[in-house]
């Protein structure tokens, strides 16, 4: 298996040979190829491996510090056929080679577990995702969604079927930082929590850092969802159009130049308001859309990629309570990387804007409203001092909240308050040998009223065997967020958020993170990875409590701390594919009871949040027979928290008010906070899809399946408002048919 | 470390079981704690009044008429100094659709004694809520037909504490009363005694005054010469909520208490002090 490795820590030949691999038929970046310089032998035939790497997210491979001499320059990935030339390096030269593979169709049937993008997890807190790992997750539209598929991991928790909110080991949905091609998104994924504004289509590569992401990602201090969207077809037109009960969707892309500019067009609609009476026999109550516009262009020596998403949501997460929801993302930015020789290592560039709003509605016609637009550029590059490659970046974020409240945050009054911050990172790769990668980096985020954050990160990967089949990584590191997101978490039919930036007057959320992972591969087809993590919060604001069951709240700060392990086993050998993900974690808040609210005796008040799921595990199957795939996944669940109710109580303020002459107020008084749990939740849902090609430019692609296939009535919450017991989904079977043109 | 590859059937198979386990686990939910709260109760005992309602709430029963029509309850109030009880008759009156349930009692309700109130349900168990209500406090006015500008000292002793005691200090102006709440004092040499000290002037600048709170009228135009003095005179244990351990409530889901709501007057001499001064307005 192939290592990167260094020839040294010093720099002495000053050669830079940057790669940059294409598909042959689309022109489009090939990410995770293998890019290997191989010597030559005696007999004039290629030897053995000198120096070798992995295509970044641009198709991008920088081999530095090369001796001069004769090479082979080869490159391969799964599914294409194999490419090599002769190269010669000389001193003091750097050169942009430009490497165009072509598809091997009979590779596509040996999918292995070991390719390169494949490789799901191995460094500690990550998990790499491809477009094709979303198409094994059954999901009532055509083709898979990052959505569902991020639901199958292990310590990923959803507030439920709606609502959208993910929580990423014991994070917070505002703790998590969602990027798109460099390009920050408030809450991509829909109300319907089926869907996101990522589908398959779309999809170049998903990293997920679950924890103990390095230096290059500032101000979250949970999780970062990093989603590469793929480039437009720069050789031939195609497109596609979709229908099934849950959306309509189309997709449009193309030369604009042949090889050199693109342009793609992504827009999904939901039906789901007309459809689900007719399928499941119930209110749909929702609706959504997203559209992505994508423009790349590829020079000889740069490429740049203007991306533009919209998304909204509207709905009810419990159709029979009176509370709108509503939230939309407008966002539109540029990235461009110059790899050209004159630049010692690849700039990137990066500017854009970003517009996130959501909103409250309830049955006084009350509207709430909060909301963040930021404008930012930031810039990476690489230096090499003393011979040692340093990464670094700067960057600045100007970012505006406002709010308009009423009744439920009555700590918080309107506002509308502006806060620049600037960013800074560093980091390095030391590899001394083919056993050990170590990583460092600092990072920091500056605000004026703030002394300058300092976030030490490290990530070490050790190699027993000096190869990667078997992996122990570690990864650890202090984060802070300047702003934080209030929501109402003792109401799970809201997931309204009130933004509010970090102005100095208290600490910044802060947290630190420790991640120890094993990986072993078995074979060529099996895979297991063992993970176990630590994250410790502080000052995450959280709403205050009163025993009594009332909109109104104030906030309180707490700290958490969230510990658990996974377990995930991978199988992969053609027709099948297997997949089995196992997590253990708790997660627990602590406050001071005074300054919560709690009405208990103990000064300082310890609970597992809404969100603490202790067992979750995940079975993926699908299985390719005569044409057909057919796929499942079933989930099971441990319940989560909520607090129960123990008296309904009509109150006299005695002596103004006599029993006589008044009713008195209604009341629900509330047990002890989070101290029961909800049922346990599973579900399974299962399809079958199948592919006809109706002439060599149309093809039809069908398929059938089933939401929730035996009906179970998982609740979501137990609505105290309201006082009824509101359930997720039910059966929801779906057909849906896809016609794509090329 | 080498490993073997783990049988993909018994994968599944502990999969099965586990598919199997989970569907069979049961799925209701109880969102009621129905073993935390019996009852609220909320009501005083009044020493001056011959009969006194106390309103008794099923913590269980949800806002619904149906449920709300009917009381499981029975209820008791016994005197503990003398161990005479009563058991309290239902007065059970609407509002909305939904059905309040008002305990009647006319026991005699004695100064400075202790009252305890059982709510029992048909299964045995009981809620209880315990009233002390107050001694009967002196009151004293000095000096009487005191002018605009003379402070005048109201007693009261004795009174426990300041949180036992509402006043408030009433005036009549063009026909029509005006009530302020006085600032009430102790003395660590008299630990039962509360007062306050004002002037009537003072009382009629916390309603009539200018930006400078200098009072806009004078007492020579008041329709009265006398002002009134309200108060509550409540029982050590009323504004602690209830009292009862059976309902477990810090602040309380029930107020049950003890007290008694008197008024007297008092006359203020309200010659013109301002020769000169035709009207302040």
């Amino acid at each position: 298996m192939l290592v990167i490795s260094f020839n040294s820590a010093f720099a002495q030949q000053d050669v830079t040979l940057r790669v940059l691999v294409n598909s042959k038929e689309k022109g489009t970046p090939v990410v995770g190829a293998q890019v290997m310089l191989l010597n030559y032998n005696a007999e004039g035939k290629a030897g053995k491996i000198q120096y070798g790497g992995v295509t970044n997210n641009d198709g991008l491979y920088e081999f530095s510090n090369v001796d001069p001499g004769h090479y082979q320059l080869k490159v391969t990935f799964i599914g294409y056929k194999t490419f090599t030339e002769p190269i010669t390096i000389q001193k003091g030269r750097r050169i942009i080679e430009k490497v165009k593979l072509a598809t091997d169709v009979a590779q596509l049937n040996e999918i292995v577990v070991q390719s390169e993008r494949k490789v799901t997890t191995g460094e500690a807190g990550i998990t790499k995702i491809n477009s094709g790992d979303l198409g094994h997750i059954p999901t009532p539209g055509t083709g898979g969604d990052l959505a569902s598929y991020l639901q199958t991991l292990p310590g990923v928790v959803s507030s439920g079927d709606r609502g959208g909110s993910l929580h990423i080991r014991g994070g917070t949905p505002t703790q998590n930082k969602v990027l798109v091609d460099n390009l920050p998104i408030i809450k991509p994924f829909h109300i319907s929590s089926l869907f996101s504004a990522f589908p398959e289509k779309s999809i170049k590569t998903v990293d997920l850092y679950a924890g103990g992401f390095g230096s290059k990602y500032l101000g979250a201090t949970s999780a970062v969802i990093d989603v590469n969207l793929r480039p437009g077809n720069m050789r031939e037109f195609e497109g596609s159009a979709a229908v099934s009960p849950y959306m309509v969707s189309v997709q449009m892309e193309g030369p604009v130049e042949e090889d050199h500019q693109s342009l793609m067009f992504m827009g999904r609609k939901s039906v789901i308001n007309q459809t689900a009476p007719i399928f499941s026999g119930e209110q749909g109550a929702i609706n959504f859309y997203d559209a992505t516009v994508r423009y790349s262009y590829q020079g000889n020596n740069y490429t740049c990629n203007v991306t533009g998403i919209q998304t909204f949501d509207r709905g009810q997460i419990n159709p029979n309570r009176e509370l709108g929801l509503s939230w939309r993302n407008t966002a539109i930015g540029a990235r461009c990387l110059g790899y050209d020789e004159i630049y010692k290592h690849p700039v990137e560039l990066t500017i854009g804007y970003s517009n996130y709003q959501n909103g409250e509605s309830t049955q006084d016609k009350t509207e709430r409203s909060s909301g963040r637009t930021q404008v930012f550029a930031k810039v990476n590059h690489k230096q090499d001092i003393w011979g040692i490659p340093i990464n670094y970046g700067f960057g600045f974020n100007y970012s505006v909240y406002s709010a308009v409240l009423a009744e439920r945050f009555t700590d918080l009054k309107s506002f509308h308050d502006e806060n620049p911050i600037f960013k800074l990172h560093i980091s390095s790769v030391w590899e001394p040998n083919d056993y050990l990668s170590i990583q460092t980096g600092l990072g920091s985020q500056s605000i004026i009223q703030l002394a300058p954050t300092i976030e030490p990160r490290l990530r070490i990967a050790i190699r027993p065997d000096g190869t990667n089949k078997q992996k122990i990584s570690i990864a650890a590191g202090r984060y802070y967020q300047m702003m934080s997101g209030l929501t109402d978490q003792r109401d799970a039919g809201t997931v309204f958020t009130v933004f509010k930036p970090n102005l100095g007057k208290a600490n910044p959320q802060e947290a630190l993170h420790g991640i120890l992972g094993y990986q072993q591969y078995i074979g060529n087809y099996f895979k297991a990875n063992v993970e176990g993590y630590i994250k410790d919060y502080k000052n995450i604001s959280v709403s205050k409590w009163t025993p009594v069951a009332t909109l109104n709240t104030k906030t309180a700060l707490a700290d958490g701390l969230a510990y658990g392990f996974d377990v995930r086993l991978e199988y992969q050998k053609n027709p099948m594919y297997f997949y089995l993900g196992y997590g253990w974690s708790k997660v627990k808040y602590e406050a001071s009871t005074d300054d919560l609210g709690a009405w208990i005796d103990e000064p300082v008040f310890s609970y597992y949040p809404a969100y603490d799921q202790r067992h979750k595990l995940n079975a993926v199957a699908s299985y390719r027979f005569a044409g057909f795939t057919a796929s499942a996944n079933w989930e099971l669940s441990s319940g989560k928290p909520y607090t129960r109710i123990f008296g309904f109580d009509l109150s006299l303020n005695v002596p103004w008010e006599q029993p006589l002459n008044n009713s008195g107020t209604a009341k629900i008084f509330y047990s002890r906070p989070y101290n029961e749990r909800l049922p346990m939740y599973h579900r399974l849902d299962i399809s079958l899809e199948r592919s006809f090609q109706l002439s060599p430019q149309l093809s039809l692609n069908a398929k059938v399946g089933i939401i929730n296939a035996y009906n179970r009535e998982n609740i979501f919450y137990f609505d105290v408002s309201s006082l009824q017991r509101v359930n997720q989904m039910p059966r929801m079977p779906y057909v849906s048919i896809q016609t794509q043109f090329n | 470390m080498n490993f073997r590859k783990p049988p993909i059937f018994v994968l599944l198979s502990a999969l099965l079981i586990t598919v199997f386990l989970a569907v069979s686990c049961d799925n209701t939910l109880h969102p009621f704690n129905k073993d935390k709260g019996l009852y609220s109760v909320y009501g005083y005992l009044d020493i001056d009044s011959d009969v006194n309602y106390i309103r008794i709430k099923d913590l269980n029963m949800p806002f619904v008429e149906d449920s709300t029509r009917k009381i499981d309850a029975k209820v008791r109030l016994t005197n503990e100094r003398n161990e005479v009880s009563q058991t309290l008759t239902d007065s059970v009156v609407e509002f909305e659709g939904l059905y309040t349930h008002n305990f009647r009692t006319t026991l005699d309700i004695n100064p400075d004694t202790k009252y305890q109130l059982t709510v029992k349900r048909s299964d045995g168990k009981v809620a209880t809520a315990t009233a002390t209500t107050p001694r009967i406090a002196d009151t004293n006015v000095d000096p009487l037909n005191a002018d605009c500008r003379t402070p005048i000292t109201v007693r009261f002793k004795p009174v426990l504490k300041k949180a036992d005691l509402y006043v408030r200090i009433g005036f009549e102006y063009r026909n029509k009363k005006y009530w302020v709440n006085p600032f009430l004092q102790t003395r660590k040499d008299e630990p039962e005694l509360i007062y306050m000290r004002f002037t009537p002037q003072d009382i009629i600048a916390k309603i009539f005054s200018d930006d400078r709170g200098r009072p806009t009228i004078a007492c020579y135009q008041l329709s009265s010469k006398i002002f009134y003095v309200d108060y509550i005179h409540y029982g050590p244990d009323f504004n602690q909520g209830s009292s009862s351990d059976t309902l477990d409530i810090p602040g309380g889901a029930g107020k049950f208490g003890g007290l008694y709501n008197r008024r007297f007057h008092f006359p203020i001499d309200t010659t013109n002090l301002c020769r000169i001064c035709k009207s302040i307005n």
